[in-house]
């Protein structure tokens, strides 16, 4: 169970962003979170998985010193989550030995490893990010408009690979989207951020 | 072909520096009956007025000039390379070393060198000493901004999450992502020290008159200049320049292998 009570955060400069968000999200859920454009709902991502620290509150699972954290996040942008001057294979590598069955349910070709990230297409390199993140055994993912960039062929390629380990692996999700069609088919409940403050 | 290109001046430079340390200082010996004369086949660089052979103290003299620039230049760069590293573990700590780069940089160069190589006992450590400290700061700044925006980096945040202890992240995201800063700053902090070196040493704050240095050579031909004899000057100038400039020029063919753009590169399937 990965609960945040009365979280709240803000700016440097005193600008407050939200205050006393609590929720939680069970093992295995699916949960999609929908609200208004610059409501705060990746700053509040970023505090879950750990890259940003609230000013007030508690989360139930922080990370451990030289472990991974048990809640990644994918990010919206993969061109800006990966290191430009490393080939793929040490992009994946940096987390730990391939998981080769992962490649496989991606539909990641092998070629692609010997590869920088700039000759790879937005799609293919944000498989290569859901598989990174995959490969950290997370409890939790966190999921910001994780394919909102892509065709929605490969939406629903990518969704169907993400959901099928996600619930094999009894993942918790966290799917942050304007795709309210998406959610509907996804998610097992749907919340709005407006009402969590 | 393409790697011939690369490797020639690095080889060129390497060969003058091996065959200046070959040279037996016991070699460059007086020969009063030939003193004066001007370069021919027996002296290619001519000789001086004690009748030693300029070909070989140009030599042996570049071989302490490489030595001191080389050194200077590495520490420097290290140094530049590990207070931008330690700027970028708290605000405050970044604000104490930008101060001390803005400090270091409003000081005349020159002077602040002849002083600290004046504190520390002069001589070749005092040389040294005084040109690592004074050559650090325009490296630091630039790499300073460089690591503080990949400290923000989405990558570098994502490694911290992963668990990556700091000296990890600085070895393999930081340092990869400067290593052409560093290549550059490196071959500007060389020339810069040899002719720094050469500088206080012909004012005659730098090495001893005893130990054959370009900045020795230098400084003594000026005495002789107005007689006629050119040769005692020009020759350790010239060549002192084409070390220089084979240095550079090695160093602009790596950078260019070091930022190839891999776009549309073919890559080799496993």
């Amino acid at each position: 169970m990965l609960t945040l009570s009365d979280i709240s955060y803000k700016y440097r400069s005193n600008q407050i962003v939200f205050e006393h968000v609590s929720f939680a999200i069970d093992q295995g859920e699916i949960v999609g979170l929908i609200g208004r454009s610059g409501v705060g709902k990746t700053t509040l991502a970023k505090i879950i998985a750990g890259y940003l620290r609230p000013i007030a509150g508690h989360l139930s699972i922080t990370q451990e010193k030289g472990k991974a954290h048990p809640v990644q996040l994918i990010w919206q942008h993969p061109e800006e989550a990966v290191n430009p001057k490393w080939r793929i294979k040490r992009i994946l590598t940096e987390v730990g030995p391939i998981n080769e069955d992962l490649l496989a349910l991606f539909q990641i070709d092998r070629a692609w490893l010997e590869r920088f990230p700039n000759q790879l297409s937005g799609g293919q390199l944000q498989r290569i990010c859901i598989v990174r993140a995959l490969m950290t055994n997370p409890s939790y993912i966190i999921a910001d408009e994780m394919t909102t960039m892509l065709d929605p062929i490969t939406q629903v390629t990518i969704w169907k690979a993400f959901l099928s380990y996600v619930r094999s692996r009894n993942i918790g999700v966290l799917i942050i989207s304007h795709d309210q069609a998406l959610l509907g088919h996804v998610a097992t409940r749907i919340v709005t951020f407006e009402k969590l403050l | 072909m393409k790697r011939m290109k690369v490797m020639w001046p690095i080889s060129l430079f390497l060969f003058i520096y091996l065959l200046s340390i070959s040279i037996d200082s016991e070699s460059i010996t007086l020969q009063l009956e030939s003193r004066n004369s001007a370069p021919s086949i027996a002296h290619l660089f001519g000789t001086d007025w004690l009748g030693r052979d300029m070909f070989f103290r140009t030599l042996k003299a570049l071989q302490l000039s490489i030595t001191v620039g080389l050194l200077t230049a590495v520490l420097s760069t290290i140094i530049s390379f590990l207070l931008a590293i330690i700027a970028t573990f708290h605000r405050k700590i970044d604000f104490v070393i930008s101060w001390l780069i803005d400090v270091c940089l409003s000081l005349p160069h020159l002077v602040t060198l002849l002083l600290i190589s004046f504190v520390v006992g002069g001589g070749m450590k005092g040389v040294i000493i005084g040109l690592v400290l004074t050559h650090w700061p325009n490296l630091t700044r630039i790499l300073r901004i460089e690591m503080l925006q990949l400290k923000q980096s989405t990558y570098v945040k994502f490694s911290e999450r992963l668990g990556k202890r700091f000296w990890w992240r600085a070895l393999h995201h930081y340092l990869p992502h400067v290593l052409p800063h560093l290549l550059v700053g490196f071959t500007v902090i060389f020339p810069h020290a040899i002719l720094h070196e050469a500088a206080i040493t012909f004012l005659g704050f730098g090495l001893p008159q005893d130990m054959p240095a370009i900045g020795v050579i230098l400084s003594e031909s000026m005495q002789y200049l107005s007689t006629g004899m050119w040769w005692l000057a020009f020759f350790p100038g010239a060549m002192l320049c084409i070390i220089i400039l084979l240095l550079q020029s090695s160093a602009t063919r790596w950078k260019k292998i070091l930022v190839k753009d891999h776009t549309y590169e073919t890559t080799t399937s496993i």
